[in-house]
């Protein structure tokens, strides 16, 4: 590069940037009534605690029928395959969340 | 974030929650996955130390904007279209240097520190002391949707500063962390802010000038500053893991710049680290772990095995460091330290067994700063009265290690005081490290023929 005469591109680092998403979020809901939701807890602590909370003002407030707990393996990398595939079979919309 | 737009993505409407000190990461992480706009809940931070009640009326605040978010119309059901790699790169010549240096620097491709610009002749000559494709991935990062192939590997490297004879180093450093098996799972993101280090063992240290002696974690050896520097540069650029973004780490750790020894084994009195698992001494390897900190140890007044035992082993044992169940170490000795054992007849087995039976606390002293149980999901360590709390069966006295094995030993520095090291790592709390031979095009050549 310096002093060989000839310029040059300078390289990016980088390898590419941010994945371009490969699909389309869920569509919105109209009512909560009646509806089941998937609590995904990422074990973190106070995690579950909350996630319970929230279903509880979740079926007072808002008509939700039922709620199940899903809990992560780990709470650094994403939920695994499988349990999306559960998840998606069994609840309506999902809370998912927390801690620190 | 991930776990919410996975689930969207699946047909499942999700509304993810985080506290309010995790915003920027949480932005972050919904941009790699393609969806900037992600609408998430927040709470404000922290809520680990809640109590019930407490949360209860956390969860209460958090509805509207909950059912908001699953209900709402919203605007970020676009799709990101991939952005060019780099809108504007530009020629250099001798005269550009300086603005070369501030190009990386505009686009966030540095640690803080100017890199090395670097072009494709430059490249190439990194490239031509590996038999590997260009294109192979050498690490990923399935959760940041990411991977680092040996160019970009190379790329990285060439900035940070390496000679092209280092990258060998650099690439096996890469496939020591793939095999231990923590920076995969995330734990470059986690506010914990640890940082990998490199043990290397091996005739390379001679050959490209790696310090073992004198100031062997300090500044002043290329080898040193640059190989750890290209793993670095590589987490910022290609897996994105910026400071105050991705990498959310509350204070970090000085490793995080560069951490990257070579071990004595020339005024060690044991054989090399590597051939105890396994190589020959004429092998060059590297060894990757991920550390917390490396804590400073000094005792020049004692000769007693048993004593230098004891102060090794209540440093290991501090319960600031005790967040899981048990913990895991390395001992980098200085050469008189190593002196103190060997001399008295003891073995590197001898010196793990003797610190994992002495390295401990009692009930009660876990107890006094809340540590005397375990948390039934995580096994992270709780006070015995928190709700998810459960005994760890350990008894009266608590080891720290869960064995010897949790506990490595290498003998790096200078002999010329009574100085070592405490490096708290992350696990393997009883496996085998990931040590790892080190390829260099001859060694490569040698073994097709």
């Amino acid at each position: 590069m310096i002093g060989s005469g000839e310029r040059e591109t300078l390289l990016d680092p980088t390898g590419g940037d941010d994945a371009s998403a490969d699909s389309a979020l869920a569509p919105r809901l109209r009512s909560l009534a009646g509806l089941r939701v998937g609590l995904l807890d990422n074990s973190k602590p106070n995690a579950a605690v909350l996630l319970a909370a929230v279903a509880d003002e979740l079926r007072g407030g808002w008509g939700v029928e039922s709620s199940m707990v899903y809990a992560k393996g780990y709470f650094g990398t994403p939920v695994e395959e499988s349990q999306i595939r559960a998840i998606t079979q069994q609840c309506d919309f999902v809370v998912a969340g927390i801690g620190d | 974030m991930a776990d919410g737009i996975l689930l969207e993505r699946a047909g499942t409407p999700t509304v993810s929650i985080c506290t309010d000190a995790f915003t920027v990461p949480a932005r972050a992480m919904a941009k790699v996955y393609g969806h900037p706009d992600f609408e998430f809940a927040t709470t404000p931070h922290p809520i680990a130390s809640l109590s019930v009640p407490q949360i209860r009326e956390r969860a209460h605040e958090l509805m509207p904007d909950l059912v908001r978010i699953l209900m709402a119309t919203r605007s970020d059901q676009r799709v990101l279209a991939s952005p060019p790699a780099d809108p504007s790169p530009r020629p250099v010549g001798g005269a550009d240097l300086w603005d070369a240096i501030e190009y990386y620097e505009g686009r966030g491709w540095t640690d803080g520190l100017p890199v090395v610009p670097v072009t494709e002749s430059y490249l190439r000559r990194f490239l031509d002391v590996t038999d590997r494709d260009p294109q192979d991935v050498v690490f990923a990062m399935p959760h940041l949707n990411r991977q680092c192939t040996v160019r970009i590997a190379a790329i990285n490297a060439a900035l940070a500063g390496c000679r092209p004879e280092y990258f060998p180093v650099v690439l096996a450093a890469w496939a020591s962390l793939a095999e231990e098996g923590y920076a995969n799972k995330g734990i470059w993101q986690s506010t914990t802010g640890s940082a990998p280090l490199l043990v290397v063992n091996g005739p390379i240290r001679e050959e490209i000038g790696l310090n073992c002696r004198a100031g062997v974690f300090g500044p002043g050896f290329r080898a040193n500053a640059t190989i750890g520097r290209a793993l670095r540069l590589t987490a910022i650029n290609c897996f994105g893991l910026r400071p105050q973004q991705l990498d959310q780490a509350t204070q970090a750790t000085p490793a995080k710049y560069t951490a990257c020894i070579g071990e004595n084994e020339e005024d060690s009195p044991w054989p090399g680290f590597h051939t105890d698992h396994g190589f020959a001494a004429s092998d060059s390897t590297v060894t990757a772990m991920s550390v917390r900190s490396v804590i400073h140890i000094e005792a020049r007044h004692t000769t007693v095995p048993e004593q230098l035992g004891l102060d090794l082993a209540g440093t290991l044992s501090r319960t600031g460091s005790l967040v899981h169940e048990t913990i895991s170490g390395c001992l980098v000795l200085g050469p008189e330290h190593a002196a103190v054992f060997a001399g008295a007849g003891w073995s590197k087995s001898d010196v793990r067994q003797f610190v994992y039976e002495h390295a401990g606390r009692t009930r009660a002293e876990l107890a006094a700063v809340g540590k005397d149980a375990i948390s039934r999901s995580t096994r992270w360590r709780l006070p015995a009265d928190h709700p998810d709390a459960m005994p760890d069966d350990r008894g009266n006295y608590v080891r720290v290690l869960n064995s010897p094995e949790a506990l490595l030993v290498v003998v790096a520095g200078a002999g010329n005081a009574g100085v070592s090291a405490v490096v708290e790592t992350f696990g393997p709390r009883g496996g085998p490290p990931p040590v790892t031979r080190i390829d260099t095009p001859q060694r490569t050549a040698t073994d097709g023929q």
